[in-house]
């Protein structure tokens, strides 16, 4: 040490500024990091709270199995027994299928090795585990039945499927790369011939999050035929013409297609090639291949039915003529902006475009087997309509290796419900399950055409699933609501009605099948139909006089039912000024087939909730104030009190006590709550409600978002579907929740949510999400929900049931207008959601990012209560979809309007602070915490009963603050040593 | 002494709490359901190693943010230990002090297994942060070929988020880079600017506007492209525009500035003032073959820049926000465009201010009219719903100020010609070579009998 005053004073010196500045640093540093406080926390996985559990706990929700072991091997074969009921057999020539053990294949295609399991995204399984499909087929048909050397080709040959990318990615990054011939050398060809009994072409395609998939971009047309990523590529038929020719030269016996894919092929090829069998798979998640390859070996009988209209012309539908993100012609005049990801800039206007749809309720089957009826019928200038042309395989077909035959249908009206009766008889040699589909037809009448109703030749109304020895007969009774008959009328009663005239049901194996059964039971001339029809399958009903009161309340609440989305539809939103769509309607299909929309922004429209600026916003909200909080007064809070949430897991919703609970947390914790639910809930210590962990699904739990694991992957949703197995449903549900039930993170804080599962419609083939999604059929959609979501909160664990509403598709997904009319809204987008709460008693729903014309979804009152609570009695939680730095989901607007969480961070968006004196936002905002808390109280985060829950200051924080306060005290230190060394300096002087 | 220890103590405390800040607890989510249906059959235990590598680059604002050259070593004991180059940021400096080298980035284990019958190697990898936590997990397999081994792999762009690019990876057996450097050294890049004759700077925020010689002007935000626009020049004047949009360009004697505000996500902006000390030093840009055509269209009350581009075979594609493929015809300087493709039809429906027939000038700029009619050796151009001129290209005379009407079906033209004091010189050719009735068939103008 030198000895030197001089020298010292220096050190001290620079050791005083060099903490000095360490100090200011991390002084900034604590307000920063206290801004981002709830991202770092998620990032970190910090622990943020202390739950001290209630020693007497009622422990509310137990695990049905006694290991995770036990758990995993009932998933797994439960993942494949949803994909063997759900995969339908399209086509099946000659019997080819079933194949006879020993089989030999050689597979085809890049993606027979790499096999999609399920999509990308936030519902983005891990596929790590997954079975592959030459271990299946060596299961089921034993060693050395699959070509070796092509499988080594494929995992070495460069050529892979490749999606677009889950965040920043886009339509135009879809590749199918599929191998070119020539690069099947000689020697490898050479060895088809020793597994040539069958060549197995997997065709599969993939769907994500955030990207819709091509329909026809110009700069993909090098990879694309037509740069549509669901028809056949050049290589693809390549290949086909290839196998056809080895085929004949007898190098191949048979050739089988596999379509791994939600997104549905266009299948124009399916007759060509000399293809010889068509399995229809979806997405197989982790063991369903082996049901597959159990399929293939006769092991299983397939009984899947496609939930889909499988096309030809996947261009042809009405709703294909307005899909995509439109631009507002005037755009720039407002300053709009659009963003694909919350990654993108204009994330906070997300104002630029729209989609119309135009086609009304004619998605799917319900355009093309009612213009089909039209045509045979000769009625409503269906024009020269060829059904065979369009459809490939209706609605609801699939075949098996056995036949079915129906017999003595009945139907009996019961006063609110029907009940329908057919027996089935198994005329094969060989068992098989079978899905009996009942269809019924409302008549169209004068007062619908008068009144802009519109009606399908055919509607899905009733199913149920049975195992049929051969030989044998089964007797299948269903019972169909009265209720699901009816037609919103929105231009005169404005509510459900039921029309009078002749109503029709039917029994079909496919919804082409029900309407040639009614065609013949109305005399149809039989020439002019595709397919032949039975009318002693039908039974005819009548109804004398309209019923327009009956179903004018609500069946759950008894709350009226009446119009709620007039500002959706541009004939009747006055802000329009002008600008209208002509509906498709049955009346005139050739005069009203939809012509792509064009729309501008007007003032009103803007002001109405395209505004990004926030004056704007703020006049939103002073409307919205005084038109659903009209008399509100200053509700009591921070209240001393003694309850807990724990006291509350099993009150019902409406009892007067969660008045005084809410009324105990202040202000500050209530924003906490609603402002940051990114993935998770913040705890709310005043009434000892734990913060919770919340996931993604929805093939099953998955943190593929948050960089994290997955656990049991199950098949995409319209696979789930496509088994018409309500017990299979409930089973997978109940396991989703106890998957759930198992996980903690590291702090022990509970899994008790899930943003799942998806109960928007397939309106196209070509939606990004459509595997997240169960159907084009809003009905069955809503029946499959149901059915999920009780079993899954039957574990413990709140749902949020997604996307509410009227997201069906990726393109703009961010705040586009989306235009509809309220019947196709209620009778079409709404209906799985609906079964999810009304029937499934789903707590939550997660809203969508679009806009329901020009309001955002999540502030559109109308959606948020009146249909979600007044009509349909949600009791919990509405989150929104991922909400970080998208201003446009404003806190104000949506506590208003009904909506309760937001799954984000409030940086940059915590409108709601310093508003603790508003009447109106203060009952708004308590409303939105006692419906969070009501969802968490009633899951299985409340096992630790009446728990106290202690916020922590988290381990970076305290490091941060401890850091601070040791540079302080060395600062300090240092400075009075540079002054001592000074003054020793001055005195030796 | 004792206060220097104290403080030395406290200095290494310090220290300590300097590493644990950010650290949280390790977070390991206990799920089910996942366990391995599709072992692999491990191998024996082998003392080898490989080294595998790759990049990753995309175009786009943050480029050079997501550009990465990834380096992984299957070391013998096991691990595998996966650095990153982000070799955007053109550091080549050595890995050891490097802020652009991250070691480490991923880690894991590795082994050889046979997997559905395919020997290969079995990677898993993960990002782990400084307290231990794990995230992006993925397990890949790599195949052989010819001995070089490949796999695509998944990296975090954000760790711990689903904010994921896929990079190609593909080695040998040993070491291909002996050392981080090397690794550096093979995969280093130099910035190159653009071509320019020119250039506008902000120091400060590190952005330059480079003027191209065809009147492009690029803007860059350090090494990223982030917008682009066209530029003019007159003699003491320099026009600028930007996304279509025109920006106000500040002349103080020579100097010349502009400012563009760069919007990141919405909410967040760098606001770039863009100086040039010296622009008559700048030449005036040339006008290229290539160089679109540009008009100011208005979009419902908005102005916008539309681009034309004509090709020598027919086709040409107007931008206007987007790109509309079009077919083209010539009438005397005007082109006459028609929507070609799936918007066959519906431009016009599309882009109601939008114009499909242009007259086009030598300085590249154009300008919208109503049509055009090939008239004999006239030329009659509709200008807008009343007013026509007319060109007499031999001669290269033209003349404004005539009015038309046109029948409803689009056959008749009528014309009134401007006084002849008006007409001048031009009132020559109108007698011998106009007319007042035309019959119209597509762009072709006949004189009425």
């Amino acid at each position: 040490m030198s000895k030197n005053p001089k020298k010292k004073g220096t050190l001290w010196a620079v050791l005083t500024a060099v903490t000095a500045v360490l100090l200011i640093i991390s002084i900034v540093a604590i307000p920063i990091t206290n801004f981002f406080s709830t991202a770092i926390n998620v990032a970190l996985g910090a622990v943020t709270q202390k739950v001290v559990p209630d020693p007497d706990a009622k422990i509310y929700f137990w695990s049905n199995y006694d290991s995770e072991e036990d758990l995993v091997a009932f998933e797994k074969q439960l993942c494949r027994d949803i994909e063997g009921e759900g995969a339908a057999l399209l086509v099946n020539r000659d019997n080819t299928l079933p194949l006879p053990e020993g089989t030999k294949f050689t597979p085809f295609s890049q993606s027979s090795f790499n096999l999609l399991y399920g999509g990308t995204g936030s519902g983005q399984v891990s596929a790590d585990d997954a079975v592959s499909l030459k271990s299946a087929l060596e299961e089921s048909f034993g060693e050395n039945t699959v070509n070796l050397d092509q499988w080594k080709f494929y995992a070495t040959c460069g050529y892979a499927r490749v999606n677009a990318d889950t965040t920043g990615g886009n339509q135009a990054q879809y590749r199918i790369n599929e191998v070119p011939w020539e690069k099947y050398t000689d020697a490898l060809q050479s060895t088809w011939s020793d597994y040539g009994d069958v060549a197995l072409v997997v065709l599969a395609r993939s769907g994500g999050e955030g990207a819709d998939l091509p329909s026809g971009l110009p700069e993909l047309e090098e990879y694309m035929t037509d740069g549509d990523y669901l028809r056949l590529n050049r290589d693809e038929l390549d290949m086909f013409e290839h196998l056809e020719q080895l085929k004949n030269e007898g190098v191949f016996k048979k050739i089988v297609v596999l379509l791994n894919s939600s997104n549905t092929l266009q299948l124009d090829f399916v007759d060509d090639y000399g293809i010889d069998a068509v399995l229809w798979i979806g997405d197989v998640g982790m063991t369903g291949i082996n049901a597959v390859a159990d399929i293939l070996a006769g092991k299983i009988n397939p009984s899947g039915r496609i939930v889909d209209t499988f096309l030809k012309d996947n261009h042809s539908s009405p709703a294909m003529q307005n899909f995509g993100a439109f631009p507002y012609t005037n755009g720039a005049d407002y300053n709009v902006a659009t963003a694909q990801n919350n990654t993108d800039p204009g994330i906070n206007k997300c104002n630029r475009d729209y989609v119309v749809y135009a086609e009304g309720i004619y998605v799917g089957y319900r355009y093309y087997e009612t213009r089909y009826e039209d045509f045979v019928l000769n009625q409503g200038n269906a024009g020269d309509y060829d059904y065979d042309s369009d459809v490939a395989f209706p609605f609801g077909f699939g075949l098996s290796y056995t036949d079915f035959a129906y017999s003595n249908f009945k139907v009996e009206d019961q006063g609110q419900t029907f009940q329908v009766e057919v027996d089935v008889t198994n005329t094969g040699a060989v068992d098989g399950k079978h899905t009996v589909q009942i269809y019924f037809q409302s008549p169209y009448t004068q007062y619908d055409i008068d009144n802009q109703v519109e009606k399908a030749a055919v509607e899905l109304c009733g199913f149920d699933k049975k195992m049929i020895p051969a030989g044998e007969t089964e007797h299948f009774t269903i019972t169909v609501n009265k209720e699901d008959l009816t037609s919103y009328d929105h231009m005169n009663a404005k509510t459900y009605i039921l029309d009078a005239g002749e109503y029709y049901f039917t029994v079909g194996k496919n919804a082409h099948d029900a309407v040639n059964n009614i065609l013949m039971a109305k005399g149809a001339d039989a020439s002019r139909m595709s397919g032949a029809g039975d009318a002693s399958l039908t039974y005819k009903w009548t109804l004398d006089a309209l019923d327009s009161t009956t179903y004018a309340v609500s069946s759950k609440t008894g709350k009226p039912i009446t119009n709620l989305f007039e500002n959706a539809d541009l004939n009747k939103y006055e802000g329009a000024q002008g600008q209208t769509v002509t509906y498709l309607t049955r009346s005139d299909w050739t005069g009203t087939f939809p012509q792509t929309v064009t729309l501008s922004i007007t003032d009103q429209m803007w002001a109405d909730g395209l505004t990004h600026e926030e004056a704007g916003r703020v006049a939103i909200v002073e409307k919205m104030k005084s038109q659903y909080y009209p008399d509100a007064t200053m509700p009591a809070m921070g209240v001393s009190g003694s309850l807990t949430a724990g006291q509350f897991a099993e009150k019902a919703a409406d009892d007067p006590d969660w008045d005084q609970l809410i009324a105990q947390i202040p202000y500050s914790e209530m924003t906490n709550v609603i402002y940051n639910g990114f993935h998770l809930t913040q705890p709310v210590p005043s009434i000892g409600l734990p913060g919770t962990n919340d996931e993604n699904g929805p093939q099953g739990f998955t943190k593929s978002l948050v960089g994290g694991s997955s656990a049991m992957a199950y098949t995409s949703e319209d696979v789930m579907a496509a088994t018409y197995n309500r017990e299979l449903i409930e089973n997978m549900g109940k396991c989703i929740g106890e998957d759930f039930l198992h996980a903690t993170d590291g702090s022990g804080t509970v899994f008790s949510g899930i943003y799942g599962p998806g109960a928007n419609i397939h309106r196209t083939p070509y939606s990004g999400r459509n595997f997240e999604y169960y159907s084009e059929d809003g009905w069955l959609a809503g029946q499959v929900a149901a059915v999920e979501v009780a079993a899954i909160q039957d574990r413990g664990v709140y749902v949020f049931t997604k996307h509410f509403a009227l997201n069906d598709q990726e393109e703009g997904r961010y705040g586009i207008s989306t235009w509809s009319n309220e019947q196709a809204i209620r009778e079409l987008y709404l209906e799985g959601f609906e079964g999810s709460v009304k029937n499934g008693g789903g707590m939550g729903v997660m809203s969508s990012f679009n806009r329901i014309g020009v309001t955002w979804s999540g502030a559109h009152h109308g959606l948020m209560t009146g249909i979600l609570r007044d009509e349909w009695g949600m009791t919990g939680a509405a989150i929104t979809d991922c909400s970080v730095m998208a201003n446009y989901m404003d806190y104000r607007m949506g506590v208003l309007a009904g909506q309760d969480l937001w799954d984000g961070y409030s940086s940059g968006m915590a409108t709601l602070d310093g508003l603790d004196s508003d009447p109106a936002i203060v009952t708004a905002v308590q409303n939105a915490v006692k419906h969070i808390t009501y969802s968490i109280s009633h899951s299985h985060a409340m096992n630790v009963g009446n728990a106290t829950v202690v916020l922590v200051t988290p381990a970076w924080q305290m490091a941060l603050y401890i850091l601070t306060g040791v540079l302080a005290v060395l600062t300090a230190g240092c400075a009075a040593m540079l002054v001592i060394t000074r003054r020793k300096a001055k005195k030796n002087q | 002494m004792k206060l220097r220890k104290l403080l030395a103590l406290v200095l290494a405390a310090v220290m300590l709490m300097g590493i644990l800040v950010a650290c949280g607890p390790t977070e390991n989510t206990t799920t089910t359901g996942s366990n391995d249906t599709t072992k692999g059959t491990e191998a024996p235990a082998s003392n080898k190693s490989y080294q595998l590598y790759g990049k990753y680059e995309e175009e786009g604002e943050f480029a050079s943010m997501m550009n990465m050259a990834f380096l992984l070593d299957l070391n013998a004991d096991g691990t595998a230990v996966c650095d990153r180059y982000s070799f955007g940021q053109y550091d080549a400096s050595p890995a050891d002090s490097n802020p652009s080298y991250t070691q480490s980035y991923l880690s894991g284990t590795w082994k050889e297994v046979e997997k559905d019958g395919v020997p290969c190697l079995q990677i898993k990898i993960a990002y782990v942060d400084e307290a231990g936590n794990e995230s992006n997990n993925q397990t890949a397999y790599a195949y052989e070929v010819a001995g070089t081994y490949s796999f695509e792999m998944t990296f975090p762009v954000v760790p711990g988020m689903s904010y994921t690019r896929n990079v190609t990876m593909e080695g040998k057996e040993n070491k291909t880079y002996a050392t981080d450097d090397d690794f550096i050294a093979a995969y280093k890049i130099e910035f190159t600017a653009p071509e320019n004759i020119g250039s506008f700077v902000d120091a400060e925020n590190n952005g330059t506007a480079y003027l191209q010689a065809d009147g492009t002007l690029l803007l860059y935000a350090g090494y990223d492209k982030f917008a682009d626009g066209k530029w003019t020049k007159t003699e003491d004047a320099i026009t600028i525009s930007v996304g279509g949009e025109a920006v106000e360009v500040t002349m103080e004697g020579n100097k010349a500035s502009f400012s563009y505000s760069r919007s990141l996500d919405g909410s967040n902006t760098v606001d770039y003032t863009f100086v040039c000390e010296d622009i008559t030093a700048i030449a005036a840009p040339e006008v290229g073959e290539d160089t679109p055509y540009t008009a100011s269209v208005d979009m419902g009350g908005n102005e916008t820049t539309a681009e034309l581009t004509l090709a020598s075979d027919g086709t040409a594609n107007l931008k206007v926000f987007t790109d509309i493929p079009c077919t083209y015809t010539q009438v005397g300087s005007v082109v006459i465009l028609e929507a070609a493709g799936e918007l066959e039809g519906y431009a016009a429906q599309i882009w109601p201010g939008v114009s499909h027939a242009y007259i086009l000038n030598e300085d590249r700029s154009m300008v919208g009219v109503v049509n055009a009619y090939e008239a004999g050796d006239l030329v009659l151009i509709l200008l807008d719903e009343t007013n026509m001129k007319v060109c007499f290209p031999s001669y290269g005379m033209e003349r404004d100020g005539f009015t038309y009407t046109l029948s409803e079906d689009g056959t008749a033209l009528t014309v009134t010609a401007p006084s002849e004091e008006e007409l001048g010189a031009f009132g020559q050719v109108w007698a011998g070579a106009g007319a007042e009735k035309w019959t119209i068939d597509g762009n072709t103008a006949t004189k009425a009998e």
